[in-house]
């Protein structure tokens, strides 16, 4: 066999002659590093290079990163990102990939704490990962806005910080047709506060979106995946849902023009056996259950 | 091609006695430490412990290593033995720390739980995970293995056994702090427990909130109830679990109170009755599909529990 003269541990420099060995395939770009927990954090020039010299926020570890390049920040375990206005977390840079690290009451934390207080997602391709997200404040109106391309939201854990604190819609789609492509993913869910709606709430017409293996347990007042928008061949399938609300149809709910493949989902409601409500989709072995210590069936039925 | 950055996922990390390591900072945050019984060299002592050829004897020392909240890591090396002979010989008390075993098999590194009925593994500080180990009874009729009494509680790929036959635990995990052990997850776990005196696999006899028990094989004789207990709890998730309870009793699956939030889905039972039953999965207020049971001593296939 041939020696390779590069490979996916590839070596590079470093600042101050300190040498390094990385994957390439999950780290293409530069990496930065935020703790605000770290008695050395500073956004200050020369920092957030090094677990050991982060910088404190991610909202600056953004701000260091260059457009396309596929850099990724890491928030060390104890991290909190406190959120308390609309746009408070922008991610505007192309390709950025937040990972979150630390497990339990460590694992990396946004911390929303007002109303309006909100994560915007104005560049294409990114992609927030085994991040804790806690609703700090009552009745947050949105999470996440998501209004451009291919965004994924993957291994978060979403809950509450407190009884009543609350997002009424945790991830919006925010943009018609220029958000297409949004990927949710592995996340586990805790969003049961009685005025919330939405868990995602597709309102455009993008293309391409995929619901898949999430554990949601909420109160879907509307509807926790779905919306009025058009959308085009979504998939949403492996979903297990508990919805404390008693709305009909408020689990899996798309327009009627949608189309896509809706397959393998589970879910309950306090009060209504209709769960799901997908016209012109493919739909396979859902099951949904109006709680009431009984098995769920087939829903839609089958004909 | 960037050229900054000085500690990457692939990490250096100087270590005493001048070695050099490189390491993935996902899986490991902060510091790594080595134990391994096998090892002739172990020693629970200062300069050791940081590297897999000079490491510490007992998981219990390790422990006492590590630092709150950073996500310090512990690696069990194939072979590794962890004896216990008293409640609370192995405690848990830092937060944020992953046990990770290393090896299969036989070389899985066990966790022996021997001497006295009340020996014991506790479970103190929050958010501790511990992953591919073999917690082993090796003592009849223990009370408890596992006895977690902090949150965000993790079990992850390991297996509880028995040494030998009547060598066995009542108990695999014990949730002891009503509401202060929220967040337990045991995923991917594999249990083997067959004695007759056993009454749970893991009992959750407090009112957490959030507890996860999903993709678990459990194969033994639980008289009591395999997974749930009397604790009424807040949204937990159970689903996609296969359990062989050979336990003569129709009621002792998947069981937790009347009161109990949640959702049960795409389990599979077996249990020791004659006849098929629909009150394996009992939880009146969980939503729940696509759940099957079926008496194990007939040759027959499960239907939907409940009905």
């Amino acid at each position: 066999m041939a020696l390779t003269e590069r490979t996916a541990l590839f070596n590079r420099l470093v600042q101050r002659g300190v040498y390094d060995v990385t994957s390439i395939g999950k780290h293409p770009g530069d990496i930065f590093f935020v703790n605000s927990s770290h008695g050395y954090a500073s956004d200050a020039a020369g920092f957030g290079k090094s677990p050991d010299s982060p910088v404190a926020t991610i909202d600056y570890a953004i701000s260091l990163c260059t457009a396309g390049a596929g850099d990724v920040i890491y928030a060390m375990p104890g991290h909190v990102e406190t959120i308390a206005a609309a746009g408070g977390l922008n991610f505007d840079i192309a390709g950025v990939h937040l990972i979150g690290l630390g497990s339990g009451t460590i694992q990396a934390l946004l911390d929303f704490t007002a109303e309006a207080s909100s994560c915007t997602i104005t560049a294409a391709n990114v992609t927030i990962e085994d991040m804790h997200i806690t609703s700090g404040f009552v009745d947050i109106t949105i999470g996440f806005d998501v209004s451009a391309e291919d965004f994924t939201f993957r291994h978060n854990r979403v809950d509450m910080s407190a009884a009543n604190e609350n997002f009424l819609i945790v991830i919006q789609d925010d943009d018609a047709a220029a958000a297409g492509r949004m990927t949710i993913e592995d996340n586990v869910v805790y969003q049961n506060d009685a005025q919330n709606t939405h868990f995602v709430d597709f309102g455009g017409t993008g293309d391409g979106h995929i619901i898949r293996r999430n554990i949601i347990h909420a109160f879907g007042g509307t509807i926790l995946i779905g919306g009025a928008g058009v959308v085009t061949m979504v998939q949403v399938h492996d979903n297990y849902i508990y919805n404390a609300s008693n709305v009909a149809d408020s689990c899996i709910n798309f327009s009627d023009t949608t189309t896509g493949i809706v397959a393998n989902n589970r879910s309950g409601t306090l009060g209504s056996a209709a769960g799901n409500d997908c016209i012109i989709m493919s739909l396979l072995e859902n099951y949904h259950v109006n709680i009431s210590d009984a098995s769920g069936v087939l829903d839609p039925i089958a004909t | 091609m960037a050229t900054t950055g000085a500690r990457t996922p692939q990490f250096s990390q100087k270590q005493s006695g001048g070695a050099f390591a490189y390491a993935d900072i996902r899986r490991h945050p902060a510091a790594v430490f080595f134990v391994d019984s096998t090892n002739s060299l172990a020693s629970d002592s200062e300069g050791f412990g940081e590297n897999p050829d000079m490491p510490f004897a007992t998981i219990d020392y390790a422990v006492s290593q590590c630092t709150d909240s950073v996500g310090d890591v512990i690696y069990a090396m194939p072979g590794h033995i962890e004896v216990l002979t008293a409640g609370g010989d192995l405690d848990l008390d830092v937060i944020g720390i992953s046990v990770r075993g290393l090896g299969e098999g036989a070389l899985q590194p066990v966790i022996s739980f021997t001497t006295i009925i009340s020996v014991d593994m506790d479970v103190d500080a929050a958010s501790i995970t511990c992953e591919n180990l073999n917690f082993q009874a090796a003592f009849a009729d223990i009370t408890a293995m596992i006895d977690v009494n902090a949150t965000d509680f993790t079990l992850r790929n390991c297996r509880f056994t028995q040494s030998a036959v009547d060598m066995n635990a009542l108990i695999c995990v014990q949730d002891a702090a009503g509401a202060g052990s929220d967040r337990i997850t045991i995923e991917n776990c594999e249990a083997i427990m067959y004695d007759a005196s056993n009454t749970h696999f893991v009992n959750f006899s407090g009112t957490g909130e959030e507890h996860i028990v999903r993709n678990n094989v459990l194969l033994g004789d639980w008289g009591t109830i395999a997974v749930g207990g009397a604790g009424v709890l807040v949204l937990w998730t159970v689903t996609d679990n296969y359990i062989h309870n050979v336990a003569v009793t129709d009621d002792a699956g998947i069981v937790t109170a009347g009161t109990t939030t949640g959702l049960i889905y795409n389990n599979r039972l077996g249990y020791g009755d004659v006849g098929n039953a629909t009150t394996t999965v009992d939880a009146d207020l969980c939503a729940m599909c696509e759940n099957y049971s079926v008496d194990s001593v007939s040759a027959a296939q499960g239907i939907l529990d409940p009905a």
